[in-house]
């Protein structure tokens, strides 16, 4: 319980910092706090498509707090025909964009899905990605079960890393 | 589908002398003009092949040259031209590759053709590509494996550095102001 609470206080005070809203701070963490007991996202993002572009990224930090190790299995988007989890692999220069069953997330640790790397991948979009829109998506864990996230989209040439946090909510 | 590969040593690079190229290529530029590298001679070029279906890669390498581009001195700037050439031209059509470029830089200039065009292009700088399938259901559906370099072209048509995937943009800087600054 000690370690439980230790925890809450450090991912208060790392939300304070990273929300830079100060006014808000108290209540973004607030709500925040009920939901990462286990895994928590952030800063979910993606790049905005050409017009005609059919596929699309998106990339997060996701940390396991449970006491368990953890897989992201599986993420479901309406904004595409299908969505799948997805690594590159880089063979002497060559960048292999190849398809992924599952995430590991390891309990106490923090995966990142970057640019170049792990990522969730749009297949076939209806619409295009333009800057500024959010659009949900719904990630699959083996044991802490669905999880909403907000991605939010940033200009094509994006590395992330610049803006604040998006928001989480874990799915009853 | 011919393969060509990139030595690691040469992708990391860093090379002390120009590289004379063999080859060349003839495709078609974004206002849909015929163009040859023998023709771009005369000018510092930036040479990155991807292709705009490509989700992550490509914008990620595109996304550092144009933070390059913004890092150059003006006068410098206007002695570089950023290419973007394809290779999937089968999806790439001249309109498209535009779109695509300017939502990077507007300085960045794309180049297509057909595929006969493209590979001679890509065998040119020793790019490798080749087709992956990512939705069995739809044979339009795929993903393209292919080198993340980019090569800087001095104008008498010479390699004078290749930087691997997502080089640090201040050395990219750095190496592009050491030949364009000079008189």
């Amino acid at each position: 319980m000690k370690k439980i609470q230790l925890f809450s206080t450090l991912a208060f005070v790392a939300i304070l910092g990273l929300s830079g809203c100060q006014s808000t701070g108290h209540k973004m963490a607030d709500s925040e706090m009920s939901h990462t007991q286990k895994i928590m996202v952030q800063k979910p993002w993606a790049r905005a498509s050409a017009g005609m572009a059919k596929a699309g990224a998106a990339f997060m930090t996701i940390s396991n707090h449970s006491m368990h190790d953890d897989k992201l299995i599986g993420a479901s988007a309406n904004i595409s025909e299908h969505t799948e989890l997805h690594t590159h692999l880089m063979d002497n220069g060559v960048m292999r964009m190849r398809q992924v069953e599952h995430i590991d997330i390891p309990k106490g640790e923090l995966v990142a899905l970057k640019p170049g790397g792990l990522h969730i991948m749009f297949i076939n979009l209806k619409n295009s990605l333009n800057k500024g829109d959010k659009f949900p998506v719904t990630l699959e864990f083996q044991k802490a079960g669905k999880v909403e996230i907000q991605v939010e989209v940033y200009a094509a040439g994006a590395m992330g890393g610049k803006h604040s946090m998006g928001s989480t909510h874990k799915m009853h | 589908m011919a393969c060509f590969t990139v030595n690691s040593a040469m992708a990391n690079a860093g090379s002390k002398h120009p590289m004379p190229i063999k080859g060349g290529f003839s495709l078609v530029d974004e206002t849909g003009k015929n163009v040859t590298l023998k023709g771009y001679r005369g000018q510092y070029l930036l040479i990155y092949f991807g292709y705009t279906y490509c989700p992550d890669i490509c914008p990620t390498s595109l996304g550092i040259i144009s933070q390059a581009l913004d890092g150059l001195t003006k006068k410098s700037l206007d002695k570089l031209l950023p290419l973007f050439i394809s290779i999937d031209p089968e999806r790439d059509t001249v309109e498209y590759i535009k779109e695509y470029t300017d939502m990077f830089h507007p300085r960045l200039v794309g180049l297509t053709g057909t595929v006969a065009q493209a590979s001679r292009a890509a065998k040119t700088f020793g790019v490798y590509f080749a087709k992956a399938e990512i939705n069995p259901e739809d044979s339009t559906d795929y993903s393209v494996d292919h080198s993340s370099n980019t090569f800087f072209i001095d104008p008498k048509g010479r390699i004078i550095e290749i930087f691997g995937h997502a080089p640090q943009v201040e050395n990219v800087i750095k190496i592009l102001e050491q030949h364009l600054s000079k008189q």
